[in-house]
């Protein structure tokens, strides 16, 4: 038996369903920070050197916080699963 | 076949009748709930499609949507699938497939009349309980009633000794369901209005998702994933934990919904405390199942109802965290009454419960039917088909409620902000209409399934025969 988890299967897995469970987690961070820190003045909030929140353009601080997220948690996904893959592997010529 | 088996006796009827009239009737109402959804959706991208005619605005058509997909899809794919859970973990038979087929047709006759009447503008006017008190009568004694007896017994009539937890989940949600939905519809009987009325609104929002759609929803990962993978539930007793904490943390006040009303201060602390603790059943839950799959991983590539469910378990992971914190005060000031929430809500909706209850349709079709899955790749297509379009729903939405969130905060022009949103609702319609086409995929699909899939010889598992080569 192969490793059936190798990247090559599960390049949509990772790029679809768990880079959105990542973006999910990434926009409750960007919100929260958002909020707790951003009640400042709108010329003043943008995060830390950052432009000012726009949101005609939506440009500052969570665009990226939540692509950041979806690639971690992309990334994460993809060792578990390759991990996974290895055991099963294993277990299924070994036998035990 | 239907209309021949209401009239039979009940031992005529072939087990399973009432699952598959269920699973059918499930996706029928994914289909016209969606539909509605993506026609919605146009009139928000478009403004100019189809205008001039009352019934097709946007106020006519939006509740339709709502409840056409919580009551047509997700409470009958719950029925479909308590009609054939409940009976295989009691190692016995339902107790009344004859009741199982008349509460499906009065679920059905009744959902379309409801329906109908409330695009016609028949309504209470509450969000999420819209339907008159005539229509509420029919859901509660026609449908809930009836459903409650038929799972009660059943389990009643086990021939197992213990209750495993997707029953234990089943029995308490119906139960749960009646007081939810009697005490939430009275605002109507009690001539209640103002502040009152849209408390009672809102608590009936809050619990008919948390002690009915998310928890029997996790009810059936809990018997799909073992089920399909071979793996015994990773820890029956981290079970009864997801249980009884969400007995105890999800039956809050609801207030946490209403941050800005004139409620007591105290109320909406007290519920927005417990809606962080709401994270101790869904890390419960998450981790569960997916420790269950433990050995099994490779079935996330290969097998289609474990790639529904275990999407749906990986989707519980940001509608908790959201879930969670956006309704502390910190966070609510700035996403309340924006695009986020509605981003949320499909989530949950779509995102976490359709796909676990999607794969325990197709499980449970294929099963009652006794055929294997007409085509493996149309199933494929349907599962990619709802998940992109899922995610571009999900997407555009949140980015369209954070604009609107710092629109809202930074004051700026109301005009300023719907521009800057046109973007967004033309992603989200885009979205929605995939989801659409998938479900039409599906129905084709599942009627094939019925009339050409092969037939599964005894004491084999339909799902097992699916992927053999």
């Amino acid at each position: 038996m192969e490793n059936k988890l190798t990247l090559g299967n599960l390049f949509w897995v990772l790029l679809i369903p768990a880079f959105t469970v990542g973006m999910g987690n990434g926009s409750v961070f960007g919100a929260a920070v958002m909020s707790a820190i951003g009640r400042g003045p709108f010329e003043s909030w943008g995060g830390w050197g950052l432009e000012a929140f726009d949101p005609t353009t939506f440009s500052g601080f969570i665009d990226w916080v939540m692509i950041i997220f979806g690639l971690a948690f992309a990334i994460i996904v993809a060792t578990a699963l390759k991990k996974h893959g290895e055991i099963e592997m294993q277990r299924d010529n070994t036998g035990w | 076949m239907l209309f021949k088996y209401l009239m039979a006796k009940n031992e005529d009827i072939p087990p399973g009748t009432a699952t598959i009239y269920f699973g059918f009737s499930s996706i029928f109402w994914f289909i016209i709930g969606t539909g509605l959804g993506s026609f919605n959706a146009a009139k928000l991208a478009f403004p100019d499609f189809v205008t001039g005619t009352e019934l097709f605005a946007f106020g006519h058509m939006r509740q339709v949507h709502v409840l056409a997909v919580i009551l047509g899809w997700i409470s009958m794919a719950f029925a479909m699938t308590m009609m054939y859970m409940t009976p295989a973990l009691g190692n016995t038979k339902l107790w009344s497939e004859k009741l199982g087929l008349w509460t499906a047709f009065l679920w059905n006759v009744g959902l379309s009349l409801g329906l109908f009447l409330l695009w016609l503008g028949f309504t209470s006017g509450r969000e999420y309980s819209d339907l008159i008190w005539p229509i509420d009568l029919v859901i509660m004694f026609g449908v809930l009633v009836p459903l409650g007896i038929n799972v009660w017994m059943t389990i009643a009539h086990r021939r197992t000794q213990g209750i495993y937890i997707t029953n234990w989940f089943f029995g308490a949600c119906i139960f749960m369901v009646w007081v939810v939905f009697l005490v939430g519809q009275s605002a109507e009987l009690f001539n209640l209005t103002g502040l009152t009325e849209g408390y009672l609104t809102f608590w009936f929002a809050h619990n008919v998702l948390g002690l009915w759609i998310t928890p029997v929803a996790a009810a059936i990962a809990y018997y799909t994933i073992p089920k399909l993978t071979g793996n015994p539930l990773y820890s029956h007793r981290i079970g009864h934990l997801h249980f009884w904490a969400i007995i105890a943390f999800y039956s809050t006040p609801a207030s946490h919904h209403l941050l800005s009303a004139p409620l007591p201060e105290w109320l909406k602390s007290f519920a927005s405390v417990e809606g962080v603790l709401i994270l101790i059943p869904a890390i419960a839950f998450v981790a569960n199942i997916l420790l269950t799959m433990k050995g099994r991983w490779s079935m996330f590539v290969e097998n289609v109802e474990i790639k529904f469910s275990v999407t749906g378990v990986l989707l519980a992971i940001p509608l908790n965290m959201q879930g969670g914190f956006q309704q502390t005060r910190a966070i609510n000031w700035y996403v309340h009454g924006t695009g986020w929430i509605v981003a949320h809500a499909h989530l949950a909706l779509l995102g976490m419960s359709s796909f676990l209850e999607i794969a325990a349709v197709y499980f449970g079709l294929q099963q009652m039917l006794r055929r294997k899955l007409y085509s493996l790749a149309l199933a494929n297509f349907h599962y990619w088909f709802v998940i992109i379009g899922f995610c571009i729903y999900w997407i555009s939405m949140t980015i369209a409620g954070l604009i609107q969130g710092a629109g809202k905060i930074y004051e700026v022009p109301y005009i300023d902000v719907v521009v800057a949103e046109h973007p967004y609702m033309i992603a989200r319609w885009i979205g929605g209409t995939m989801v659409f086409t998938g479900n039409l995929v599906w129905l084709y699909n599942m009627y094939m399934t019925a009339v050409e899939g092969t037939v599964v010889p005894k004491g084999r598992y339909a799902h097992e025969l699916a992927y053999e080569r």
